[in-house]
């Protein structure tokens, strides 16, 4: 055997070894490295129907009462929309975030959910209690008004729209916490906040 | 080719086979060994796949589609897991862990103490990790994994230690320690030994079957009980003969001593509060203010004021209450800018505590706090269940002075009116964390709001600083002047000339 010949067997065995090394164990660290974490997993959008296609089935929907802020007041006002009906509570609870989050129709009510909050888990515990592991952004700072209104909707339309629960505990970044932002206490669950809710 | 490219190649080669072996050995997978059979575990680093563990176990495993989250259902239990969270639902309670689990390759993977403090209980067996023969062998007889959390409350301290299942203890307390055991347990602890800058507890350390709280000096008196749902010993420490309970409201007595008045800076350090557009920070503000209060009130009534920061400092909300608390401070006052998505929201305003958000669980385990047998008894069966409000005689304290920091929010907020030239907002409740834990009279001043560019300019200014501090100042004086006399309801409405209703 030449050498030529020595060293392209050498560097074939070594690229063979290479691949079979990291296609049984399916490589979980490098797949891990290469993945970034995502908070927020969203559902694809389907495709909008081209023109002349056949009808579709009509998708079962479920109506969902949204609270947002009032433009002059700042209190809570609902506004109703229909969804497409999701799967169980978890990801009943992850469309009512997310359409929280895309925000009002109505121009007399702005959003309470700033973009950089995201959800990154939500659960439905045995007796009704909801829990909500938020992704805070390290940037963002609230004052009194806004975090009462960021809990407030979040709070009150997850009560409002799922059955059997009744109350909402809110992790912040994975984790219990103080507060959001220095000022509503997120250490125990959160009942319905009627006093947020407008006359 | 050559003799040096050769080489070459060869080195080439054997430096990718090193690699790749040097990878392998990091993510070699474990074996968990269970009533005499072996599983393998997939590993990455020093997570291992849960559907691996959880199947040899016995669960039956479910992934929503929608949200990654898995369900592991199985011996009674359910568990969810998702990936970014270090808090575990099983059944009712969250149990933390180190890390939180992650996805890796679409699985989802954990650290070695989910498996130890929540699947392997739940199965009835106790086994911890061999890191050198990456092997878990398990054996019958649950572990107790507790949790444990120091908590202040004046003039007690609370050690609770939440247990993952229910389980029997015996307290013995010693001079300068108490330790609580839970015979023939193996325990899964949060840690060997930490440290506390707790008043009354130096540190919490465990060993074997028992965790011993230690005193920061002798003589203390500590008392342990049981709470269910979820289970837990709370362990109270205080002084021999205090009251182990929050005071009940001080009678407005006789004023012989200057009261004492906790001036609280909102926000700090890494933790800025609102921004204006400008660029002015609450945190700024705050202790500008606040030092302004600190100097005006001693010329308003004879008072002793402190101040919960005095430099840009981070201070946790429970501590700055803390501050009040150990001061026995007559009022606590927290100073905040306020910030709105409403874009032309003005004004000021004052808050005190609502329990709306937590009063009904409030009383629930206000009740059971109340039922709570004198020592070392384990739950009873068919005990009330209750949910976790660990803090409840937090809520307690201040509840007991709700109509005193109603009546005080009251006076401030009409003399804010004269200073922002609005109409009454009126006072305002919610459910803030840091009036909780206040054991007198307690609120939350919002100045002004710094998202409203106006108002941004008036919070940085020397001028509107100190109207706001002799506002503050005024209303102070007026409630203890009301105090004194003994009259009940507000104090009388200050003279404002409002302008137009404010928008928020």
């Amino acid at each position: 055997m030449t050498r030529r010949a020595a060293a392209l067997l050498l560097l074939s065995l070594a690229l063979a070894v290479a691949g079979l090394i990291l296609w049984t164990r399916g490589g979980p660290v490098l797949a891990g490295r290469r993945r970034a974490r995502l908070f927020l997993r969203v559902t694809p959008a389907a495709a909008a129907p081209s023109p002349g296609a056949a009808a579709v089935t009509p998708v079962e929907t479920v109506r969902l009462t949204l609270f947002f802020l009032g433009q002059e007041d700042g209190k809570l006002r609902s506004e109703e929309r229909d969804i497409p009906k999701p799967n169980g509570a978890g990801a009943a609870l992850k469309a009512i975030f997310n359409e929280l989050q895309r925000g009002p129709t109505r121009p007399d009510l702005v959003a309470a959910l700033p973009a950089r909050i995201q959800l990154r888990n939500a659960f439905l515990l045995p007796e009704g209690e909801v829990v909500l592991d938020l992704a805070v952004d390290s940037g963002l700072s609230f004052g009194s008004d806004e975090e009462i209104g960021i809990v407030a909707s979040l709070v009150d339309t997850v009560l409002q729209n799922v059955a059997e629960t009744r109350s909402v505990r809110i992790l912040v970044n994975g984790e219990p916490a103080e507060s959001l932002g220095g000022h509503v206490d997120l250490t125990r669950p959160l009942l319905y906040l009627r006093g947020e809710l407008a006359p | 080719m050559r003799p040096l490219a050769v080489r070459r190649a060869a080195l080439l080669a054997a430096a990718a086979l090193a690699l790749l072996f040097e990878r392998s050995a990091a993510a070699e997978d474990a074996t968990l060994f269970w009533r005499g059979q072996s599983y393998p575990v997939a590993a990455s680093g020093t997570e291992f796949r849960i559907a691996d563990a959880a199947r040899a176990l016995g669960f039956e495993i479910s992934s929503d589609p929608t949200t990654g989250v898995l369900t592991l259902t199985g011996h009674g239990h359910r568990v969810l897991v998702g990936a970014g969270t270090a808090q575990v639902p099983v059944d009712q309670q969250l149990v933390p862990i180190s890390r939180p689990a992650q996805t890796v390759s679409g699985a989802l993977y954990a650290p070695a103490d989910f498996f130890e403090k929540v699947l392997f209980p739940l199965v009835g067996a106790t086994g911890t990790y061999d890191a050198s023969k990456h092997l878990w062998t398990l054996s019958e007889g649950s572990a107790l994994a507790i949790d444990a959390t120091v908590v202040r409350v004046a003039p007690a301290t609370q050690v609770i230690l939440k247990q993952s299942v229910p389980a029997k203890f015996s307290p013995a307390p010693a001079a300068s320690s108490i330790a609580i055991r839970w015979p023939g347990q193996t325990l899964v602890a949060p840690f060997s030994e930490h440290r506390y800058e707790d008043p009354f507890v130096s540190a919490i350390r465990f060993t074997g079957d028992s965790a011993t709280i230690e005193f920061r000096e002798p003589g203390l008196a500590a008392r342990a009980y049981a709470l269910t749902g979820p289970d837990r010993v709370i362990v109270e420490i205080s002084r021999a003969g205090a009251p182990s309970q929050a005071p009940a409201v001080p009678a407005p007595a006789p004023e012989t001593a200057a009261p004492v008045i906790v001036i609280d800076p909102g926000h700090g350090g890494v933790e800025t509060g609102a921004i204006g557009t400008g660029g002015l920070q609450e945190k700024q503000a705050t202790l500008e203010i606040a030092a302004r209060v600190a100097a005006t009130l001693p010329k308003t009534l004879p008072c002793r004021v402190v101040l919960t920061r005095d430099t840009d400092l981070l201070v946790s909300l429970d501590d700055r209450t803390s501050v009040a608390n150990h001061e026995k401070a007559d009022l606590f006052l927290s100073i905040h800018a306020n910030s709105s998505r409403i874009t032309n929201a003005r004004g000021s305003e004052t808050y005190y505590l609502s329990l709306e958000a937590s009063d009904k669980l409030a009383q629930e385990a206000a009740n059971r706090e109340n039922q709570a047998p004198s020592l070392e008894e384990t739950p009873a069966a068919g005990s009330s269940s209750n949910r976790d409000l660990d803090f409840i005689l937090w809520d307690l304290a201040q509840s007991a002075h709700l109509k005193e920091s109603s009546e005080l929010a009251e006076a401030i907020q009409d003399e804010l009116n004269v200073v922002s030239g609005t109409a009454n907002r009126g006072i305002k409740q919610a459910p803030f964390r840091v009036l909780v834990g206040a054991t007198m009279p307690a609120v939350l001043i919002e100045t002004a709001f710094i998202s409203n560019p106006e108002e941004e300019k008036k919070l940085s200014s020397p001028e509107f600083q100190q109207s706001v501090a002799d506002a503050i100042a005024k209303a102070v004086a007026r409630f203890f002047a009301r105090r004194r006399s003994g009259a009940s309801g507000p104090p009388p409405a200050a003279t404002a000339t409002p302008t137009p209703a404010a928008p928020r």
